[in-house]
């Protein structure tokens, strides 16, 4: 699975500007590409059977592009919403929440693991999704960078190739094991 | 006398849009006073799926009220949320 990270350069930048940008910039044959969506959103490349996840959080803007079904989110860390966790969490999400004082880190962790699953499946956030589980899904696999929590689900990838643009802007993802006691 | 309990006692008082207002940066962990009623949603970078997610449960603790996904697609600026919260 290839990776894209990108520090947006302005805030007219949009995702479709980072999309045209890393697809045309980083695979030949793609100038007439088309991008359309399927009946619950989720946008693919007609006729070709690349898969693509893109998610942005304040300047950075990411993207992954596997030959199997992926889904991604980035999430710069968030306080901790109670709400959302009332209503949405799961028991062993909630146990890992609370499992350090790092509450705010441990929810966006999870935030990010949600939406990936979310986006996987292909219908995004929704009640349904929502209630599911991700603590105990081998799928999906995060890390961080800097104040930023970046997940990703996919059924095949075993490895992950991480490139950054623009060149000066480097940094190291770690990455972050979750499982529940 | 007869007391009776409504689960949430905010939905029963009229706010002001100001007090809107607070209470969506609050949510969106926003300085007060950067929101206005004029400022599209499709340039406040905090605008993402968790602020949404976020606004439906505020909508469903504080007034009492059932946001859905399609719903939330047409609010266009901050003015829109404040109209759904009358």
């Amino acid at each position: 699975m290839e990776i894209y990270l990108v520090k947006r350069p302005s805030q007219s930048y949009k995702s479709k500007d980072f999309l045209n940008h890393v697809l045309m910039n980083c695979y030949e044959n793609m100038s007439d590409m088309r991008i359309i969506t399927d009946d619950f959103g989720k946008p693919f490349i007609d006729g070709n059977p690349l898969h693509f996840s893109c998610s942005h959080s304040y300047n950075i803007q990411a993207c992954a592009i596997d030959l199997n079904n992926v889904g991604l989110d980035i999430q710069k860390r968030s306080k901790l919403r109670k709400g959302i966790v009332e209503h949405y969490f799961t028991d062993r999400e909630k146990d890992f929440l609370f499992r350090t004082q790092l509450e705010d880190d441990n929810f966006s962790i999870i935030w990010t693991r949600k939406e990936a699953l979310g986006k996987w499946i292909g219908c995004g956030l929704t009640e349904e999704t929502m209630a599911k589980d991700s603590i105990q899904q081998s799928m999906i696999r995060t890390y961080s960078f800097n104040d930023f929590y970046l997940s990703f689900c996919t059924s095949g990838a075993d490895s992950i190739d991480v490139s950054f643009f623009p060149t000066n802007f480097q940094t190291t993802l770690k990455e972050i094991y979750v499982s529940s006691l | 006398m007869v007391v009776i309990f409504h689960k949430n006692i905010r939905s029963l008082i009229k706010m002001t849009n100001v007090e809107k207002l607070h209470m969506l940066e609050d949510m969106l962990e926003l300085d007060e006073g950067t929101l206005n009623k004029e400022l599209e949603l499709s340039d406040l970078d905090e605008w993402n799926s968790m602020a949404r997610l976020s606004l439906i449960v505020l909508m469903d603790d504080e007034f009492n009220k059932k946001l859905s996904a399609s719903k939330i697609k047409e609010f266009k600026t901050v003015g829109d949320i404040l109209n759904f919260m009358e």
